[in-house]
């Protein structure tokens, strides 16, 4: 083996992962077909809502969304069908990590629930997501008796981590940003267990762009050096502690710094912009439309979990842009300020 | 047309009633003024309020415009986790002011702690803006609550003194002149009478 070229080493190694997800990726490559194109979006964008529904009749969504009159069928509509998504996932991925990988950001947002409880006295049960794949009775029972228990062993050093970090009586904006530096920490972890260079580079890109989004959105709100400590995820592309440096510097040495990096062109409309309503909307957009573009490299491997974890992410975009259109439209937001939300790379049928 | 107070006609009550147009002469020229300067008052805050509730509405159809774009880009549990626990608490100062004598209320705001208490790594970042036209607009809000209630307050004082300034103007100090016009007539005539009474002694005693 050690005689092996790299490139063939790669090779064999596709070929070891037929048997487990070759069957996966086929039924994937299926529903791949069914994905929303470029002109049935373009075709929504310009109906109204009544409309637009008529549209999606013809799609997947369509038993999803049927009848749906207010914003809230709308949300049940596209949760029920992400649900699906979630259950065909479990099905044809059963016994491997892509299930877990994917829902660990549902697992992650019920334990931030779970951990903001304490800051209110009202009921909190309607906030959990259904999409975790831990039972979050379960977590409720492991945080109260304070071991992982029944929850993965992972689970045990998030939890030291968590008491670590939360002080009681803290700001509760502190268990967000700890809990949405450990989930991204943790998905690079999971990458880099099942050696995947794509999803490594994808989890890694993920962390770049939050933290770059801590740093831009937290110089706005004037946050200070602990704060971005506290928020900004390690694993990334960019030097963590660098970043806290340029998020406490000059404007002029941030935009000239960030400019200079992989990312400098998604944030040229960012930085270069007067208006902060028009740099935040750029800011998601240009985030979104990078994520989008490391996705589509995924697409070149064709038997591996990368193909079934870009379908499933692709799904969820598709979502989104769903429910900003649909709830544009009922919000009686123009065509024109929807489509500025979209990510163009969608639109342009990059994916 | 006035008509006349039943009193009967002698010189005390005269006084009487000279003195009390007196007054109410004084009385409707202090109510005068304090509608007048009311009416002031009452039309620069009118002005004010009206400015100030159309930038008022400007600012949240403004906000609500982005914040329902921000809703838009996320799912409800995600969004109600990351806004239901806020930090920032808001208190309103209510103490009373004197207006023309009029006490209309005086609404202070103090603001604590930040307006964002969510990630900024897993939320759509039109929250942050939405978030802080939010907290702009609020003190303004209370602002205009104070001067609305004031305009509430100063109409309903108008209204009071514009009555008053009616009622002397038309009713009472009419009634007053009337009466005074009419005790003196009856007074010169009992004088009269009074007076040929004594000249008709006189030539009888003569």
């Amino acid at each position: 083996m050690m005689d092996v070229e790299p490139d063939l080493t790669r090779a064999m190694k596709t070929f070891r992962r037929v048997p487990k997800y070759g069957h996966a990726v086929g039924r994937v490559m299926v529903h791949e077909s069914t994905l929303l194109n470029r002109q049935r979006m373009e075709r929504l964008l310009e109906f109204p809502f009544e409309e637009s529904l008529a549209v999606l009749m013809e799609t997947e969504y369509g038993r999803y969304l049927e009848g749906a009159k207010v914003a809230s069928d709308v949300e049940e509509g596209l949760l029920e069908f992400l649900r699906d998504q979630y259950g065909l996932l479990d099905d044809i991925c059963k016994g491997t990590f892509v299930p877990r990988f994917m829902r660990l950001k549902y697992d992650f947002h019920n334990l931030k629930v779970l951990l903001k409880r304490r800051y209110t006295d009202g009921a909190v049960e309607d906030l959990f997501s259904g999409l975790g794949s831990i039972d979050v009775h379960r977590m409720k029972e492991s945080f109260e008796a304070s071991h992982a228990g029944d929850l993965p062993p992972e689970w045990e050093k998030l939890m030291l981590t968590l008491k670590e970090a939360l002080q009681p009586g803290g700001n509760p904006q502190e268990v967000d940003s700890t809990v949405d530096r450990l989930f991204l920490e943790e998905r690079l972890a999971v990458a880099k267990r099942e050696r995947s260079r794509f999803l490594v580079d994808f989890s890694r890109a993920c962390i770049d762009v939050a933290n770059l989004k801590i740093i831009l959105r937290g110089r706005m709100l004037e946050k200070e050096k602990g704060y971005y400590d506290a928020a900004l995820a390690s694993g990334g592309r960019l030097d963590r502690r660098e970043l806290i440096q340029l998020a406490l510097d000059t404007q002029e040495r941030l935009t000239a710094r960030l400019l200079a990096t992989r990312y400098g062109r998604m944030l040229e409309d960012v930085l270069k912009t007067d208006s902060e309503e028009a740099g935040l909307t750029s800011l998601d957009r240009g985030f979104e439309e990078y994520l989008l573009e490391k996705l589509s490299g995924m697409k070149r491997m064709a038997l591996g979990p990368e193909r079934i974890i870009r379908y499933i992410i692709t799904r969820e975009n598709e979502v989104a842009l769903l429910r900003i259109t649909l709830m544009g439209k009922l919000h009686g937001l123009a065509p024109r300020v929807i489509q500025e939300r979209l990510s163009p790379a969608f639109l342009k049928g990059v994916v | 047309m006035a008509g006349r107070l039943p009193v009967s006609p002698n010189r005390m009550e005269l006084m009487k009633l000279r003195r009390r147009l007196a007054i109410a002469r004084r009385g409707h020229k202090l109510l005068k003024d304090k509608f007048d300067e009311l009416m002031k008052r009452f039309q620069k805050l009118v002005a004010e309020s009206v400015a100030l509730r159309a930038e008022v509405e400007e600012m949240l159809a403004r906000a609500y415009g982005i914040f329902a774009l921000a809703r838009s880009e996320t799912s409800t549990p995600e969004l109600e986790e990351a806004l239901s626990f806020p930090v920032m608490t808001a208190e309103v100062d209510v103490r009373e002011a004197n207006m023309v004598s009029v006490v209309v209320p005086q609404l202070e705001l103090e603001m604590e702690g930040e307006i964002d208490s969510h990630g900024l790594a897993s939320t759509p970042a039109l929250i942050d803006e939405a978030l802080l036209r939010f907290r702009e607009a609020l003190p303004l809000m209370v602002s205009l609550a104070g001067k609305e209630r004031s305009v509430r307050v100063l109409a309903d004082e108008i209204e009071r003194t514009r009555r008053r300034v009616n009622a002397l103007e038309y009713v009472l100090i009419p009634q007053l002149e009337e009466t005074i016009r009419y005790m003196t007539m009856k007074l010169e005539e009992f004088e009269r009478a009074n007076l040929t009474r004594l000249m008709k002694i006189k030539d009888m005693v003569s």
